[in-house]
C-alpha cells in the first residue's frame, strides 16, 4: 500500500455499509465518504512505521473452570427480544419469494 | 425541606455518623436538585428504588449497623453501564427502553457497599464522542457555561457531579472519557490501570482499552471509590489479581521523593497558552510539596492518536455487530427478510459516529489494507508502551495537560470528526499503553476549569492518587461552585 491519499468514492461507502450492514441514506454516503477520507488520510502516517508482530496487552489473566451453572432467568432474554414467542425470538425469512 | 448535599463523600459520612442527616433526607435532596435535569445530565432517574434503598439502609443503621465508608452515597451510572431491570441505553436509540437483566460488578460492588443509585447518566452514544454531542437524547450542558460541552463520552457523570445533581458517579475511559470531561467540569476522575476495574457488564467499545471509573468532587472520594470498585473478577478474564492497596489511607503519605516527569511532547503545538499556565503552574507547586520535578521525552506519542482511531474503530466494528435488533433493543419495521432487518435497524437507529467507527473499523480490517493500518497502528502501540516503560524507569509519575483547551461551544466541532478526535490527543497515549491516569482540577481560565493529568506506571494507582491529594490539599479549586451551583 503506498502512501498517497486514500481515495473513498460512492462505491467504496456501499461496499462498507454492506459489510457492516448499515442501510445509509444518498446524503450519508456522500458525507461518510469525505469524513472518512479525512481520517485514513491522517492515519496514514503509521505508514511510516514497520508493521511488527506483537504481544497483545489485555492479556488474559486467568481462566475459570468450565463447569455448567444453570441460569433460571433464560425467559428474561427472550422476552427482552423485540419480537418473541413464549419461547422463541421471531425474525423475518432469510429468503422471502414475496420480497 | 433542608437542601442536605455535600461537597464531598467525608462530609456526608460525618453528618450520617453524628446523626445530622438520615440516607433518605440526603437521597431525596440529591433527587430534587437533578429532577430538573437543567443540563440534560441524566437519561432517566430511579426515584422510587433509590427512596426504597434509602429508607432500608436507615433501618438497618437505625438497628445499631455501622456505616461504612460509601454508605448513602448517591450515585450516577454512565448508561453504558448495565443496571438490572433499569433502563440502559448507551446513549443510543437502538437499545432504547433495554432493562439488562444483569448489573455490572462495578454495580454491584458499589450497591453493596451502600451507594444508592439515583440514576443513569447521558453520554455520546456506546461511549464514543469527546462532547456529550453524539447522545441520542440530546447533549449534556457544562454547569460552568450551559453553552458549552462537558466533555465527553462521561458527559452526564462529570456535569451531574460538577453541578451537585448526584455526590459521585461512575464514567467509562476508552480514549479519555472519564478524564477529559473531569478536567472541563473541574471535578476529578481517575482511569484505573487497564485491568484493575472489571468489564464485566460494561457495553464494550474498545475491549483492550476500556475502564470503568469514579468521577468525584474530591481525591479522597475517588481513592474511596476506587477502592471499592477494584479487583479480581472471574467474570472478566482480564481483570487483574493484584491486591487492592487501600488507597485512601494512603493519601497522606506526601509526595517527597516522589519523581515527576513533565514529557515535553504534551506542551507543543495546539496547547492553549492559558491552560498551558495553568498546568505550568501546578507542576511548579508539586515541585515546592518535594516532589522532584524533571523533563522526560516520550517521541511515539505523535502516533498515538492515529493508533487509536485505527484500533478502537477495529474493535467496535466488532463489539456493535451485536445491535442487531435481533434478541435485544429496538428493531426497525417493515424488513421483508432477515438481512433487510440488520440493514434497516443499524442503519435506522445508530448514530453518525457509531456508523462512522464502525466503517473504518471494517475498512482497516479488510484484505488489503490490513497491514497498513492495524498492524502498524499495533507497532505504533508496541512503541508508545516502551516509551512509557522508559519513562518511568526514572519517574514515578508523568504530569501534564489534561486537555490542550477548556470547554468549547456546543457544536463548535460537530462540522469535522478530525477536529473533535484532536480533543483526545493527551488521554488516548494512556489506554493505549494500559496505564493508570487521572484528572484533578488546577486552575480556571475566564471561568473555565483546567484539568491536570497525572499519568502513573502499571498499578501506579497510589502514587497519582498521593500526588493528586497534595495538590488538591494546597489548593482551593475544588471548593469553588459553578453558576449552575451545587451545595455542601
Amino acid at each position: 500500500m503506498t502512501s498517497k491519499e486514500a481515495r473513498f468514492s460512492k462505491h467504496d461507502i456501499e461496499h462498507l455499509a454492506a459489510l457492516a450492514r448499515l442501510e445509509l441514506s444518498h446524503e450519508e454516503i456522500e458525507q461518510y465518504a469525505r469524513e472518512l477520507k479525512d481520517i485514513v488520510d491522517y492515519v496514514a502516517k503509521l505508514q511510516e512505521l514497520s508493521p511488527e508482530v506483537l504481544s497483545a496487552s489485555g492479556e488474559i489473566t486467568s481462566l475459570r473452570e468450565d463447569a455448567v451453572r444453570e441460569w433460571p432467568e433464560a425467559g428474561q432474554l427472550i422476552s427482552a427480544s423485540p419480537d418473541h414467542t413464549e419461547n422463541a425470538v421471531r425474525v423475518p425469512p432469510v429468503f422471502n419469494d414475496r420480497a | 425541606m433542608t437542601d442536605m448535599r455535600f461537597g464531598s463523600i467525608q462530609e456526608l459520612q460525618s453528618a450520617i455518623a453524628s446523626r445530622e442527616a438520615s440516607v433518605r433526607d440526603v437521597v431525596a435532596s440529591y433527587l430534587e436538585a437533578a429532577s430538573p435535569n437543567a443540563l440534560n445530565a441524566f437519561t432517566c432517574l430511579t426515584e422510587e428504588s433509590a427512596l426504597r434503598a434509602a429508607e432500608e439502609i436507615d433501618g438497618r443503621l437505625a438497628r445499631g449497623e455501622r456505616p461504612g465508608p460509601l454508605t448513602g452515597v448517591p450515585l450516577g451510572v454512565k448508561d453504558v453501564i448495565t443496571t438490572k431491570g433499569v433502563a440502559t441505553t448507551a446513549g443510543s436509540r437502538i437499545l432504547e427502553g433495554y432493562e439488562p437483566p444483569y448489573s455490572a460488578t462495578v454495580v454491584s460492588k458499589l450497591l453493596g457497599q451502600g451507594c444508592v443509585m439515583i440514576g443513569k447518566m447521558n453520554c455520546d452514544e456506546f461511549a464514543m464522542g469527546s462532547s456529550g454531542e453524539n447522545s441520542a437524547y440530546g447533549p449534556t450542558k457544562n454547569p460552568w457555561d450551559v453553552t458549552r460541552v462537558p466533555g465527553g463520552s462521561s458527559s452526564g457523570s462529570a456535569a451531574a457531579v460538577a453541578a451537585g445533581e448526584c455526590l459521585a458517579a461512575l464514567g467509562t475511559d476508552t480514549g479519555g472519557s472519564i478524564r477529559q470531561p473531569a478536567a472541563l467540569c473541574g471535578v476529578v476522575g481517575i482511569k484505573p490501570t487497564y485491568g484493575r476495574v472489571s468489564r464485566f457488564g460494561l457495553l464494550a467499545m474498545t475491549s483492550s482499552f476500556d475502564q470503568a471509573g469514579p468521577l468525584t468532587q474530591t481525591v479522597a472520594d475517588a481513592a474511596l471509590m476506587l477502592e471499592a470498585m477494584a479487583g479480581h473478577d472471574e467474570r472478566d478474564a482480564t481483570s487483574l489479581s493484584a491486591p487492592v492497596p487501600l488507597y485512601h489511607d494512603e493519601l497522606a503519605r506526601g509526595v517527597k521523593g516522589l519523581r515527576v516527569g513533565v514529557p515535553k511532547e504534551f506542551f507543543g503545538e495546539g496547547l492553549q497558552p492559558e491552560v498551558r499556565s495553568c498546568v505550568e503552574e501546578a507542576i511548579g507547586e508539586l515541585d515546592k510539596l518535594g516532589a522532584e520535578v524533571k523533563e522526560v521525552s516520550l517521541p511515539s506519542m505523535a502516533y498515538a492518536l492515529a493508533a487509536y482511531y485505527v484500533i478502537c474503530p477495529s474493535e467496535v466494528s466488532a463489539n456493535l455487530a451485536r445491535y442487531d435488533g435481533i434478541r435485544f433493543g429496538r428493531r426497525s419495521p417493515g424488513a421483508d427478510t432477515l438481512q433487510e432487518l440488520y440493514l434497516k435497524t443499524r442503519g435506522g437507529l445508530l448514530g453518525a459516529e457509531v456508523k462512522r467507527r464502525i466503517m473504518l473499523g471494517t475498512y482497516v480490517l479488510s484484505a488489503g489494507y490490513y497491514d497498513a493500518y492495524y498492524r502498524t497502528a499495533q507497532a505504533a502501540r508496541s512503541a508508545i508502551r516502551r516509551d512509557f516503560e522508559r519513562a518511568f524507569e526514572e519517574v514515578d509519575a508523568l504530569v501534564t495537560p489534561t486537555t490542550p483547551t477548556t470547554a468549547f461551544q456546543l457544536d463548535s466541532k460537530t462540522q469535522d470528526p478530525m477536529e473533535m478526535y484532536l480533543a483526545d490527543v493527551y488521554t488516548v497515549p494512556v489506554n493505549i499503553a494500559g496505564l493508570p491516569a487521572m484528572s484533578v482540577p488546577c486552575g480556571f481560565v475566564r471561568g473555565l476549569p483546567v484539568g491536570l493529568q497525572l499519568i502513573g506506571r502499571h498499578l501506579g494507582e497510589s502514587e497519582l492518587l498521593r500526588l493528586a491529594y497534595a495538590y488538591e490539599q494546597a489548593n482551593s479549586w475544588h471548593s469553588r461552585r459553578p453558576p449552575a451551583g451545587r451545595a455542601g
